[in-house]
């Protein structure tokens, strides 16, 4: 470590725990001898990523030669998330949730409508030029569909190392080979396979190899948009085993965007669930599942099937009636209110806000009221 | 047709304790420019009127093949059965002439798949496309089967059915054309729905929806489900029995509290250990290493051993039981169970006999 920070590599471990519930310190290891360079990595804890209010409107129009906009499709309206560092959020919610735009406007692939995104306290829409470049190097993502994110045409080592040829700081042009092959390494492929095209691989592997690009220019923060949701349930486990490993070892954050409740469940340390473009609950893992207090969460949680026979029949059941509403025109004030069995009066009239209102963790809706869903398993 | 009577209903069948399908050994093979592809290797199933079988597998293990050949909708060439029978009622569907076979299908067996919007035609309205089944097996006329398909709509509640029978699938949502296809296949009291991946891809609160529907026609009815799936949890809220598919054949076979409390074939204590559960947290996920198998290059032996844990090979093995070369047969492990494992006895915990 070249900076001089309130805590050592070695005392690292001796400190406590900022926020309880996190990952250990770890050893900085070779891949992250790079950003230890550039600027030592803060404590666990401080808040890296802040999203607020963060608005994405997508216009609709009318009209093949005079384009006219008849309307918007709000897809993310009013969304805020912290992510602090080495900690994995969780970010589920069904299709069509707007969780996937979250992403989007995180890595700047999208401009937000309205809201803003905070890196380490500096606003993302205000970087120009190096700034911007910078984030985008240390947020990084991995898409869910392994197949449509790599180039057929490039070869695997190719895939890892394309980002140095922006970034070029982060890896001298002599050792390139070397480490790319390190990270194929590190992400479980073999090494020699640097010169083999995506098509050689299955899905398990192409996904590894897309955790090796984000990895190549190392990034703090991986925001992972449905990770395993396109891979086998054998080989699922492997994956999310990989990027736990990787969190420990190069203290990452990750933003982990889901529609599998248990998946969330097993990798977050806190969770929020996403309703029509907002969020409508937050809280530790444990929190949002052992007392969820929202009626979405409620009957989404509800609506995971069990896999304990002992269990089966003991859950809460909520079945939900008619479907999502159309976020080009959603219900005025509360979101969930149309399907809702709490809804009242004022649920049409007062937009809730993500607040605690004595459940233990922030909620938005007005009768917020923690319940028991799923059955905790005796252990 | 001989002994083939389709008007009675199944819950009248259900008690006479006769199978309503048994499938025997099938094989099918794939015969593709580099090689053969032996998708289903030696399955053998049976299923009686109330009954849910849960078919549990992975991409590539077979599962949808079985049920295709079932349902003789495998496109031939280039798939080929290569043996076994598949028998409907006592008869063998796969010595029936070719029109026999289509008056099984619908009235008979009839199939839901994964995704709606694909097995719908774009350029007809649902209402037409549900009472296609009358016009077709049952001679209505258009304006009569137009009033069945609106009457199936209510059963298979979708809201506003009489309002909604001339809407094209596009203008449903994912849910709702589960149901309309849902509704196509019940539109003749079938014996047998063979649901292939039904809820795959719906979200969680309209799967739960639509895997609720599924078991309150199976109770009106009693006809026997085929549900064919890689989901654990569906498996055990819906299923009575389940059989677990590998590389096109069937390792473990029981009721779903055994094979869930106690898994005997190492593959599925794989599967069990390697899903995260949302009641709990849980710790570290124990993956089943390894990548499922080429089915044009099935392993040796027991097609698992490569992955599994418990392998025996060489001189660890004991006689006649060596994992990479000796096949092992779905043989009865403790009562009710089977498994198609050397070792299984020792998954299970149990001495063996």
């Amino acid at each position: 470590m070249s900076q001089p920070s309130e805590h050592g590599a070695t005392a690292a471990s001796s400190l406590p725990a900022p926020v309880p519930g996190q990952h250990e310190h770890s050893s900085l290891t070779k891949l992250t001898s790079g950003v230890a360079a550039t600027g030592a990595r803060g404590e666990m804890g401080e808040a890296l990523l802040e999203v607020r209010g963060l608005q994405k409107h997508f216009p609709l129009t009318q009209g093949i030669v005079f384009k006219r906009t008849v309307g918007h499709v709000r897809a993310v309206d009013g969304v805020d998330l912290t992510l602090r560092r080495g900690e994995t959020v969780g970010l589920v919610g069904e299709s069509g949730c707007g969780k996937s735009t979250v992403s989007k406007l995180i890595v700047a692939l999208e401009k937000p409508t309205a809201g803003s995104i905070f890196f380490k306290g500096r606003d993302v829409a205000r970087m120009g030029g190096r700034a911007l470049k910078d984030y985008r190097r240390e947020v990084q993502i991995i898409f869910q569909d392994p197949y449509a994110s790599l180039n057929p045409r490039m070869t695997v080592g190719d895939i890892v190392a394309e980002g140095w040829s922006v970034h070029a700081d982060v890896a001298p042009k002599k050792g390139r080979l070397k480490r790319t092959q390190e990270l194929l390494d590190r992400v479980g492929l073999n090494p020699d396979y640097v010169n083999r095209y995506p098509h050689q691989f299955s899905g398990g592997q192409r996904q590894r190899i897309g955790i090796a690009r984000a990895l190549a220019l190392q990034p703090e923060v991986i925001v992972c948009d449905e990770p395993v949701s396109a891979l086998d349930v054998s080989v699922q486990a492997q994956v999310v085993n990989l990027l736990e490993d990787l969190q420990d070892e190069l203290g990452l954050s990750y933003l982990f965007i889901a529609h599998d409740l248990s998946v969330v469940r097993h990798i977050s340390d806190r969770v929020a669930v996403m309703y029509l473009g907002s969020i409508v609950e937050e809280g530790t893992a444990d929190e949002v599942y052992s007392s969820p207090s929202h009626p979405y969460t409620q009957a989404l949680l509800s609506s995971v099937p069990l896999h304990e026979p002992a269990l089966r029949g003991q859950k809460d059941r909520i079945l939900l009636q008619g479907d999502v509403p159309s976020p080009a025109d959603p219900p005025s004030g509360c979101r969930f209110r149309t399907r809702c069995w709490k809804a009242q009066d004022v649920c049409a009239t007062d937009p809730p806000q993500l607040v605690d209102r004595g459940q233990g963790h922030p909620s938005a809706c007005h009768f917020a009221e923690a319940r028991m869903v799923v059955p905790v398993e005796a252990e | 047709m001989t002994n083939l009577d389709l008007t009675k209903p199944t819950a009248e069948l259900a008690d006479q304790g006769t199978p309503l399908l048994e499938v025997d050994d099938l094989h099918v093979e794939f015969r593709t420019r580099s090689g053969p592809v032996h998708a289903v290797n030696g399955v053998s199933y049976s299923l009686a009127a109330r009954e849910t079988l849960a078919i549990l597998g992975e991409s590539g293990s077979g599962k949808s093949v079985s049920a295709q050949a079932i349902m003789g909708i495998l496109e031939t060439p280039p798939a080929v059965i290569t043996g076994g029978g598949i028998w409907f009622q006592g008869r063998n569907m796969l010595e029936m002439p070719a029109e026999e076979q289509r008056k099984i299908r619908g009235p008979g067996i009839s199939m839901i798949f994964q995704d709606a919007l694909s097995s719908l035609n774009p350029v007809y309205s649902v209402g037409f496309q549900i009472g296609e089944m009358f016009r077709a097996h049952r001679g209505m006329g258009k304006k009569e089967a137009r009033k069945r398909a609106v009457e199936l709509m209510d059963r298979v509640r979708i809201p506003a059915a009489a309002r909604r029978v001339d809407d094209y699938p596009h203008q449903f949502s994912g849910g709702m054309r589960q149901r309309v296809m849902i509704a196509m296949a019940i539109a003749l009291d079938p014996r047998i729905l063979i649901a292939d991946e039904p809820t795959t891809a719906l979200d969680v609160t309209v799967q739960a929806q639509v895997m609720d529907l599924l078991k309150d026609l199976q109770e009106e009815t009693g006809m026997g489900l085929i549900l064919i799936t890689h989901d654990l949890g569906v498996v055990n809220e819906v299923a009575d029995n389940v059989a677990v598919m590998y590389a096109g054949e069937i390792v473990e076979r029981g009721t779903v509290d055994d094979v869930f409390t106690r898994p005997a074939h190492p593959y599925t204590d794989g599967l069990m250990s390697s899903v995260p559960q949302v009641e709990s947290k849980g710790g570290r996920l124990q993956p089943i290493v390894g990548q499922p198998p080429n089915l044009a290059r099935i392993p040796s032996g027991c097609p698992f051993h490569p992955r599994c844990s418990r392998r025996r090979l060489g001189a660890e093995a004991a006689p006649g039981r060596e994992c990479s070369t000796d096949v092992p047969p779905l043989r009865l492990v403790v009562p009710g169970r089977e498994a198609a494992c050397h070792y299984s006895e020792e998954v299970l915990g149990v001495p063996a006999q």
